[in-house]
């Protein structure tokens, strides 16, 4: 406890020297759990579109269309029959579920044309599985029975629609016949998700499937869930629906946004690296509190050898000023870092600029962080470690002197 | 044997390819409660000499022997644990910790030793700290301390666990000739009181005026051994 209590006190010699060091660890702390944050809210958000706009909880697809659905192929279908009607009906939790045709087409407006994907769903079920209806700004949503589009408010704007305008799609058949549909825009949404609002037009499943000539089948069927318990629900799809069905799979949410996990992922990596580099500075830092103590104090290193310290009561004296850093810089980096964070959490922040930069995930909504404990204990473990490895070297230093040369100013 | 025996020690330090002779070849040998001056001018290998006999360094050739036993075969944590039970150290610059009260910088002799109770340990500090005149000042800090205060609460701290010897190092030298006198009236006082051994360098004539033995350097060997 001597020890402890005289190397707490050596801490106040040169007070703006320890706060220096102790505020670089803090930064680094700050940074961590407030970029953690934001990573963790942009991550949700985007999540939540996904689940939201795109692909529900569940997808049931064929596995040959999951691997090739990008180019939106109009082969390797779901046949929607009846029995599977009924089976998916009674997949736990289960809250809602739509098949789904998506396919290429391009929008013209009699003078412009430009490519998006349309997508045919069941009017009515398309507001229980996802949540177009919360978004919508302008007209409304339409139902099973009913024909009309719905598209993005951007997408609108760009091909000069108003509600009630008559669009008209240009695709090919599943045959390979060229096609056209005219439908009237009977609702404007804007949502989250910026590939919705700039990419996506919404028809009726029935149109869809007519003009495609697909004999009900659809590309997938999309579940949403009452919660986000997939696991449980996808095992019994895999036991109960499409046990007999070698080519058909069922996807969670989270394997339809591999690329942003990816993103994600190296964000983390970016984060730790940044972090890392605030560290390192602090270490440095460190090494150099600990070494110009040292040789201010060699005198009295000196005496305490002398005296019959050994090598390892000097060391421990130091590396606990080290420690001591490493815990005035990770309390005040978790003071700082709890109050960005909770700034964060609460307030949010815009990163709509953002989205076509190297930071951007497609999401354009208001980003507000998530308070991760984890975050916080990891980067102050790190931090104190880093502290204690900081100060082995100069402390080893400092205890290695001989007492003659430590004393050597008194002779 | 008396408490400390030097035979032949010399001591040979290398600058680059030239070898100086700091002590060469000296016999001394110092009984328990002697209060010994080891007089002479600068270079005379005063310090050297102290540094062997508080086994801070060890003789080139010659052994040093500490109630019988020979330093020169331990390694430095035998050494260490050898300072720490049985030499105490005052040092021309006191080498006070500045952060610690005079409490504890006494204090801090005693807690490098094992087996000691809270409770000893602070009726021992006071018990010492009063000795030396300090008693209303243990919670001071070195920087309200004058310079012959400092020096007390150094010869404190070297006497608190009651070593079987005390070495100073020009202890002094730092001081007014009228705080000089009061310091070492507080060490005569304690070699007298606890008949602990006192062994310092000086070239203080005053100093020297207070030993019973003065033992006079020159060029690294003893000139002469003058008892009073």
């Amino acid at each position: 406890m001597f020890l402890v209590r005289l190397a707490i006190r050596n801490l106040t010699r040169n007070k703006k020297r320890t706060l220096l060091v102790a505020l670089i660890v803090a930064f680094g702390i700050a940074f961590f759990v407030m970029f953690d944050s934001l990573v963790l809210g942009l991550e949700r958000n985007y999540y939540n579109n996904v689940i939201d706009f795109e692909s529900g909880h569940l997808q049931l697809v064929d596995d040959n269309y999951w691997t090739t659905q990008a180019e939106l192929p109009l082969s390797d279908l779901i046949a929607i029959d009846d029995e599977l009607q009924q089976s998916l009906a009674q997949v736990p939790e289960l809250k809602s579920y739509a098949p789904q045709i998506r396919f290429s087409a391009n929008i013209n407006n009699g003078l412009d044309e430009l490519p998006i994907t349309a997508v045919g769903v069941d009017g009515d079920r398309k507001k229980d599985v996802f949540k177009l209806e919360e978004h919508l700004v302008a007209g409304e949503l339409f139902s099973a029975d009913q024909s009309g589009a719905v598209l993005g408010e951007n997408l609108a704007q760009l091909m000069d629609f108003e509600i009630g305008d008559y669009l008209l799609l240009v695709f090919t058949t599943q045959e390979g016949a060229f096609n056209t549909l005219e439908v009237e825009i009977v609702g404007l949404v804007n949502t989250p998700n910026p590939q919705i609002n700039e990419h996506q037009v919404y028809i009726p499943y029935h149109k869809a499937s007519t003009a495609l000539n697909l004999k009900n089948k659809a590309t997938e069927v999309i579940l949403r869930l009452e919660n986000n318990n997939v696991i449980k629900a996808k095992e019994f799809i895999k036991d109960n629906i499409i046990a007999g069905a070698d080519d058909y799979g069922v996807y969670t949410w989270r394997d339809s946004a591999q690329d942003i996990v990816a993103i994600t992922e190296v964000h983390s990596i970016e984060n730790r690296i940044i972090s890392s580099l605030f560290l390192l500075i602090a270490a440095v830092g460190i090494i150099n509190v600990i070494i110009l103590a040292a040789l201010e104090r060699i005198k009295e290193i000196g005496m305490m050898k002398a005296m019959g310290m050994k090598e390892e009561g000097i060391i421990k004296v130091f590396m606990i000023e080290g420690l001591g850093i490493g815990l005035i810089g990770s309390l005040l980096g978790s003071l700082m870092g709890g109050v960005g964070v909770y700034w964060l959490s609460n307030f949010g922040i815009d990163l709509t600029g953002a989205i076509d930069s190297d930071f951007g995930l497609p999401v354009i909504e208001r980003t507000y962080g998530v308070f991760n404990p984890s975050a916080f204990t990891l980067i102050i473990t790190f931090s104190i470690v880093i502290s204690l490895l900081a100060s082995i070297f100069p402390a080893y230093w400092a205890a290695c002197k001989s007492p003659i040369d430590a004393l050597g100013g008194t002779n | 044997m008396g408490l400390l025996k030097l035979e032949e020690v010399e001591k040979i330090y290398r600058q680059g390819e030239i070898e100086v002779a700091a002590l060469g070849g000296v016999n001394l040998e110092v009984g328990k409660g002697e209060f010994t001056s080891i007089a002479g001018p600068s270079g005379s290998g005063k310090t050297t000499l102290l540094n062997m006999v508080g086994c801070l360094d060890k003789p080139t050739t010659g052994e040093v022997y500490l109630e019988g036993a020979g330093i020169s075969s331990l390694d430095k944590d035998q050494l260490a644990l050898l300072r720490r039970e049985n030499l105490g150290f005052i040092f021309q610059g006191y080498n006070l910790i500045p952060v610690l009260t005079v409490y504890e910088n006494v204090e801090l002799a005693l807690k490098l030793l094992k087996d000691r109770s809270n409770k000893d340990i602070k009726e021992q500090v006071m018990k010492i700290i009063t000795a030396v005149g300090l008693g209303k000042m243990a919670d001071r800090k070195p920087n309200e301390l004058s310079g012959g205060q400092q020096q007390r609460v150094a010869i404190a701290r070297a006497l608190v666990k009651e070593p079987k010897i005390v070495l100073a190092d020009e202890p002094t030298a730092n001081l007014d000739s009228e705080t000089s006198l009061d310091v070492l009236e507080v060490m005569v006082e304690m070699n007298q009181k606890l008949k602990t051994t006192f062994i310092f360098s000086t070239h203080d004539p005053l100093v020297m005026e207070s030993a019973r033995r003065v033992i006079k350097l020159k060029d690294g060997e003893i000139i002469a051994d003058e008892r009073g």
